[in-house]
Parts: structure tokens; C-alpha cells; sequence
């Protein structure tokens, strides 16, 4: 017998301390006494259960529901080892997760049921020999199936959804290089090799547009436009005017896409549209003068979210001062882009870092939190759905499926 | 790498003694290689930032340096982000044993409280053991999103050295800045 079983202790408490109902306190003792001294119901099953079956592993069913995400763990604390977590935000289930090396990065794509982590490794850990690749991953099972060798010079950064992408033909994987050179390479998906290398001095990151088409932005405060051919060589290039005042009232890079078009957010509450062809579109406030005075300022790691619909939200912070804009928010605001209107503001239970939306029939707001859980929310009304605690040591990063 | 060691901080000097930090990066900003800076969320500031040190206080011995290395409130400490070396076996501007000093680094301008200067700070980070972990601190005053790379600190800039594993981060006097 087990004297350490709670049950039974809260009983031995009741009877000593509940003199006044002594007797059925002995009375429900007794019961507990004989259920753990004999054998529980075993003439109901007569039966045992069947071995289990050995050296299974799950695999998942594709494709993904909608309300899919994964969240990205960037290892702060052992940034060698890092990680994605696969979950779904519906049910609050963890379905699986892909390793990763030093300052990865992530892409998907459904038509190909692929998933694409790029990472930097050493051969003997933290030294040896470097290797830079993008790991392609199964949906089906999240099984290796290919790992593409890049140049040793995929830029290293804190988590950046503009470091990689996929260009819209879904023909095209771009991968950013800092070295602190800057350039992109080129990787074919279909043939899993990379196929070109493109300078871009002075010019960082990718923002894939239509077809093969993509725009950087660079330090002038200008957009390079670039359009490949079906071979991944540059077909036509150009360079915009500067339109970012990048010295007071910068673009964040951090930034969403809608239809063909970029919006990005300044660290001042500024919108700015960006074309397919890396040209300056519209720009307006996202700010009343009342907000402005009050010091509202987007705010997060990544701070917009976008449905292809024409909502857009956005990340926000009361008080913002110089630097506040990595600070995590404390509200999520909604617009609708078309009209150039917001729809409403959404108080978060706990403050942002990063935020995405899911493309289901009522999209779901995704929020990475201060305290390194998953919050998901109704995207519309916002109203608060579950948590998914446990996500890594610093989850900086989630991504809907699209 | 000492060649680009000598050449990058020489270089640094003799410009920072001679002009203000946004003609440098005018000038040089394409080469201009930066710093450090990992990103510390700002929940890991708030830890570190302000509150109670978890570290044994430090001091630079120098009534003109004030503060405490260990802090992230620390002057010199305006823009940085990362794990400060101090904490890790290193001072504010030196690394910690076993670890290369990245020769590629951003600068920040940092106003010294007591003697009222503003000076020119290069946040070197330190290369080669994995992340140190102790005194998170991140501070992103004058910080410019990524296509600005020079005035960047999200970038590791364990860059020109024998790896790329960031452990922590230095802030290293250049010079008074001249407006």
C-alpha cells in the first residue's frame, strides 16, 4: 500500500480534522483502501491490452488545414540549435518540428507540399568546416528529402521574413547574402541547385512580386527591381528613385504582401505601398493626429499581417520614444487598405512580437507573445481564442502556411 | 585576419576623430562594417535593463567612465545587442578569453554623462564559442532597418573572422565625435 497516495492522505486529513463527520469520512477511506488493494475491474476486461506496435512515427495528413502555423525558435541562448515548431492553432496541438542551425530562415511551398529551412553549420559545431544549405522538408512527414549547398555567405541576422523567398512562379528560391558584401542567390527548386548568383551593392533583402520578378531595398533609400528569366539570369534590372527617408522615419523591412503589391510600415506610423516593379505607390498615416500626440508607434519583431483580401494589421505601442521600435506590442490594429480606413483595434492580452493571420474562413490572428507563447485570436473581432505555451527558448517568428 | 584588423581600426580612428557618425557612414558606408549586435528582445532588456543585477557589480576604476559594465544601462552601451562581454569573462571592450574579436563592426554615438562628450562607440562582437547567455542587453537608439546594414544591429556581424558563432558583444571608444 502506498501511503503517499494523494487520495488516500486527503482522507487520513478529513478524518483527523473533520471530527463532526467522522463516520463518513472512515466510510470513503474504506472505499479507497479496497480500490487500491485490489485489482481494479479487471472481470469488466478480461481481455489485456494487444502489444503495441514498434518503431512507428507519425506522418501528417496533406494537405495542412488552414489553420496550420509554424513557429520560429531562433535558439537565443545556443543559436547553433534552433528550431521550427509545426502546431495547430485551432486545436492547440503540437504536430511536429524541423531542426535547425545558426540563424535559419523558412519558406513553404503548397504546391510543391515543401517546406525550405535555410541554415549555416559548422562540422565540428561551433568550428571546422562551414556549410551553408537550405534543407528541404516533406509536409507529409517532415523527412529530409534534399539538402541544396549554397555559397558560404547566406547572411546571418536575426530572424527576417525578407532574408528568403519564394518567387511567385513558385519556380525560384532567393536566398539574401551579407557578407558584408550583399547579393542573392539563385536556387531552382526543381532541380534543387543553385543557379545563379546576382550582386546587389548597397541593396538587401528580398520581396518577391509577380511571375520571377523581385525588388530589394537599399541603403539610399531606394528599391532594385529585378526580373528573371526561366533560367533564374536576369532578365531586366532597375533602380527606383529614393523614396524611404531612411535617417528619420525609415521603412521597417518587416513588412506584408497583398495581391501584387508590398506594404511597409514606418517606424512613425507611415504606410508605404511598393508596386510589383519596386516602384513608390500610395503612402498614408496610419495615425490620428490625437494617436501621434499620444505616441503610438508600430512596434514588434515583425509587426504586419495581411490578407490577400486587403486587411492589414499591424502592431502597435503607446509611448513609443527613439528605439522603441523592437519593443513589443501592446495592440493590434486592423485596416482596411482599400479604403484606407482601420476597422478597429484589438487589445492583446499579452504584449506582441511577432504577428501573422491565417487564410481560414474566419482568419485567426497569430500571435507570438512577450512570454514566448502562441496566442491566437479571432482576426476580425478580436476576440481571444488559446494559447500554445512552450514553443522554444525564443520564438521571434510565426508563419502561416500559405 | 590582422591586416584587416589594423587597417579597419586605424581607419575608424583617424575618421572618427574627424567627423560626425552620419558623414562617416555618407562616406563609408558601403565598407563600413558593423557591428554586433544580436538581438535581445525587449523583454530580455526588461529583464536586464533597469532591475536588479544578477551579475557582482563592476566598475571601470575611471571616475570618468561611470557606471557599471554589467549594466545595460552603462553609457557607452546606446545601441548595442547582445549578451555583453562583460559579463562573459571580457570587459566592455575587450572579449573573453578563446573568442576573436570581429574586425567588422557598426558604430554607435553614445554621450558620455560625466564629461558631457559624445562619443564614437564600435560594437564589435566577439566570435567563436557559442552564445555566452548572461546579461542580455538591447538597446536600439540610432538603430536603421537592415538595408541600412552599417547602422544595423539585428546582423551578426561575426564577420572577417574564423567563424560566424556570435558570443558577445563589446563597446569600444574610437574617438570624440567632432559634429
Amino acid at each position: 500500500m502506498d501511503n503517499q497516495e494523494p487520495g488516500l492522505n486527503d482522507c487520513m486529513k478529513n478524518k483527523n480534522e473533520r471530527l463532526n463527520d467522522w463516520a463518513g469520512g472512515v466510510k470513503l477511506c474504506t472505499l479507497l483502501l479496497l480500490a487500491l488493494s485490489t485489482p481494479v475491474n479487471a472481470e469488466t476486461f478480461p481481455d489485456p491490452l494487444p502489444a503495441d506496435p514498434l518503431l512507428i512515427s507519425e506522418s501528417l495528413d496533406t494537405p495542412y488545414p488552414a489553420s496550420y502555423a509554424v513557429v520560429h525558435d531562433f535558439g537565443f541562448g545556443s543559436l547553433p540549435d534552433s528550431a521550427f515548431s509545426l502546431v495547430d492553432t485551432h486545436t492547440g496541438r503540437f504536430k511536429g518540428m524541423m531542426s535547425a542551425g545558426n540563424f535559419a530562415t523558412f519558406d513553404v511551398s503548397v504546391s510543391r507540399q515543401e517546406m525550405y529551412v535555410g541554415e549555416t553549420y559548422y562540422s565540428r559545431g561551433t568550428r571546422g568546416d562551414r556549410s551553408d544549405l537550405v534543407t528541404v522538408y516533406d509536409m507529409n512527414n517532415l523527412e529530409r528529402l534534399a539538402e541544396i549547398e549554397l555559397p558560404l555567405k547566406r547572411a546571418a541576422m536575426v530572424v527576417n521574413k525578407g532574408a528568403t523567398g519564394i518567387t511567385d512562379s513558385g519556380k525560384f528560391m532567393l536566398v539574401f547574402n551579407l557578407t558584408p558584401a550583399t547579393s542573392v542567390s539563385v536556387i531552382d527548386l526543381d532541380s534543387r541547385k543553385v543557379v545563379n548568383e546576382i550582386e546587389s551593392p548597397g541593396c538587401s533583402l528580398v520581396y518577391p512580386t509577380v511571375k520571377d520578378d523581385f525588388f530589394m531595398l537599399c541603403g539610399d533609400g531606394a528599391a532594385l527591381f529585378i526580373s528573371l528569366d526561366s533560367s533564374g539570369q536576369v532578365r531586366k534590372q532597375s533602380k527606383s528613385q529614393p523614396f524611404i527617408d531612411i535617417d528619420n522615419d525609415p521603412l521597417s523591412e518587416k513588412s506584408s504582401k497583398i495581391g501584387d503589391t508590398w506594404f511597409f510600415v514606418s517606424f512613425h506610423g507611415n504606410l508605404q505601398t511598393v508596386s510589383a516593379k519596386g516602384e513608390p505607390l500610395d503612402s498614408w498615416s496610419l495615425l490620428s493626429n490625437n494617436e501621434r500626440s499620444k505616441g503610438w508607434r508600430p512596434a514588434g519583431w515583425h509587426w504586419t499581417a495581411s490578407h490577400p483580401d486587403g486587411r492589414l494589421w499591424v502592431g502597435m505601442t503607446p509611448d513609443g520614444y527613439e528605439g522603441s521600435h523592437k519593443d513589443p506590442a501592446s495592440e493590434v490594429w486592423l485596416f482596411e487598405t482599400k479604403k484606407k480606413t482601420r476597422l478597429s483595434r484589438i487589445k492583446l492580452n499579452v504584449n506582441a512580437i511577432a504577428i501573422d493571420v491565417s487564410l481560414e474562413d474566419e482568419p485567426r490572428l497569430l500571435v507570438v507573445n512577450a512570454a514566448g507563447a502562441l496566442d491566437v485570436y479571432n482576426a476580425q473581432t478580436g476576440k481571444y481564442q488559446n494559447s500554445i505555451m512552450d514553443l522554444g527558448a525564443s520564438p521571434y517568428q510565426v508563419h502561416r502556411l500559405q | 585576419m590582422d591586416w584587416l584588423d589594423k587597417v579597419t581600426q586605424q581607419t575608424a580612428r583617424n575618421i572618427a576623430h574627424r567627423t560626425s557618425r552620419r558623414s562617416f557612414f555618407a562616406k563609408f558606408g558601403g565598407l563600413l562594417l558593423g557591428t554586433a549586435a544580436l538581438p535581445l528582445l525587449p523583454v530580455a532588456r526588461a529583464s536586464t535593463g533597469g532591475g536588479e543585477s544578477r551579475v557582482p557589480a563592476q566598475s571601470t576604476g575611471n571616475i570618468q567612465d561611470p557606471g557599471d559594465p554589467s549594466l545595460c544601462d552603462y553609457w557607452r552601451y546606446c545601441a548595442i545587442d547582445g549578451y555583453l562581454c562583460s559579463c562573459c569573462g571580457g570587459t566592455q571592450n575587450t572579449c573573453p578569453p578563446g573568442t576573436e574579436m570581429s574586425p567588422l563592426t557598426w558604430i554607435g554615438t553614445c554621450r558620455n554623462p560625466v564629461d558631457g562628450r559624445n562619443y564614437i562607440i564600435s560594437y564589435n562582437d566577439c566570435c567563436g564559442k557559442s552564445d555566452c547567455g548572461r546579461c542580455l542587453c538591447n538597446r536600439n537608439e540610432g538603430d536603421k532597418p537592415i538595408y541600412r546594414p552599417q547602422a544595423n544591429n539585428d546582423i551578426d556581424w561575426c564577420l572577417g573572422t574564423e567563424t560566424n558563432i556570435y558570443n558577445c558583444s563589446t563597446a569600444v571608444i574610437l574617438g570624440v565625435a567632432t559634429e
